[in-house]
């Protein structure tokens, strides 16, 4: 079996019958030639592939508008609600140092009454640095 | 009106063309009689439909004498004719592609046509080998097939194939040896040494 060549090909290709005109084909051409040429072309109607297509277009537009609006909207509350919750956050850090600062000025000391005048207190402190005594220590501590 | 009509048909092209540009209709007849045959041939090797082929044909007669004006004669009436059909040719599958792409999913049974579309050659011919060539000519890309017809089965030079497809000889000898390669992969399966 030899392969195929050009002149094998060619010789293939001519052995094609060839199609004719039919025989009506130059009459019908005459008709067509006497008809009327149409005017400007006027779309009277758009395709209707163009229409659904175009229907299409829309209807992607109006569903990525309205995700991108619904996204921004999220985006835009997270933001807010970070935001009172910072607030909250550093509202607690300011009432914490006032709490701190209370406590540090909060002295030990004992009330013992008093008069309209004066206001007698003990204070423990001076008591313990008197006796030599120290801070409590709880039970289950052991020395080392 | 005999003898008039007998004078025409011994009139060259170029004579013809330039009586028809004058807008006389026997010379523009005499052309469509000359020529309708060859291009109907080759417009139904172009086209899938041998129907609309034989219409295309006629839209290209119309349309060379309703822009008759338009040619300028330099010796090349046959490439400007087929230049137009190779045109429309190309348009019209351009067109089919785009129905077939927007209707394929819409389609009973998904090629756009409602109906098979039958290999023009196939219908030609009874016998495989004949039907093997006709798909292989279809399966061709529009760029390969148009050279490849006019140069295989019209005989056309690369000269005048370029003139017509208005592109140069040397794309023409490529595409037409491209043609040739794919047609002849496509056949190898199918050629035994001889034509049966």
């Amino acid at each position: 079996m030899t392969a195929m060549n050009d002149d094998d090909l060619g010789e293939l290709l001519k052995k094609l019958p060839r199609r004719e005109a039919s025989t009506e084909f130059t009459d019908r051409l005459m008709e067509r030639l006497d008809e009327p040429l149409p005017g400007p072309y006027r779309p009277t109607h758009a395709p209707r592939a163009w229409v659904f297509a175009g229907a299409c277009v829309l209807l992607l537009g109006a569903w990525l508008g309205r995700v991108a609006f619904e996204e921004r909207n999220e985006r835009r509350e997270t933001a807010e609600r970070v935001e009172m919750m910072r607030d909250e956050y550093r509202a607690l850090q300011v009432e914490l140092e006032e709490l701190r600062s209370l406590a540090s000025e909060v002295r030990p000391v004992l009330d013992l009454g008093g008069t309209e005048q004066v206001d007698f207190v003990f204070d423990l402190r001076r008591l313990a640095k008197e006796r030599g005594l120290a801070r409590a220590q709880p039970t289950s501590y052991s020395p080392p | 009106m005999r003898v008039y009509s007998i004078e025409m048909t011994s009139l060259a092209d170029s004579e013809l063309v330039a009586l028809m540009q004058g807008g006389d209709r026997a010379a523009f007849t005499t052309l469509v009689n000359r020529h309708k045959h060859r291009l109907v041939n080759y417009l139904t090797g172009m086209m899938r439909n041998r129907e609309r082929s034989e219409e295309l044909a006629q839209d290209v007669f119309l349309r060379l004498y309703q822009h008759r004006d338009r040619y300028q004669e330099r010796g090349q009436f046959l490439p400007y004719l087929y230049r137009i059909a190779t045109n429309l040719a190309r348009s019209e599958e351009r067109k089919r592609r785009r129905r077939e792409f927007l209707f394929y999913r819409f389609s009973s049974n998904g090629n756009g046509h409602g109906e098979p579309v039958p290999s023009p050659q196939a219908e030609l011919l009874n016998n495989e080998l004949g039907t093997r060539v006709g798909e292989a000519i279809e399966a061709l890309p529009p760029r390969y097939r148009s050279p490849i017809l006019l140069r295989e089965i019209e005989g056309w030079s690369y000269r005048d194939i370029a003139a017509a497809l208005k592109c140069r000889e040397g794309t023409v000898k490529s595409r037409v040896h491209r043609g040739r390669e794919q047609l002849r992969r496509v056949l190898a399966p199918y050629w035994n040494g001889g034509l049966e």
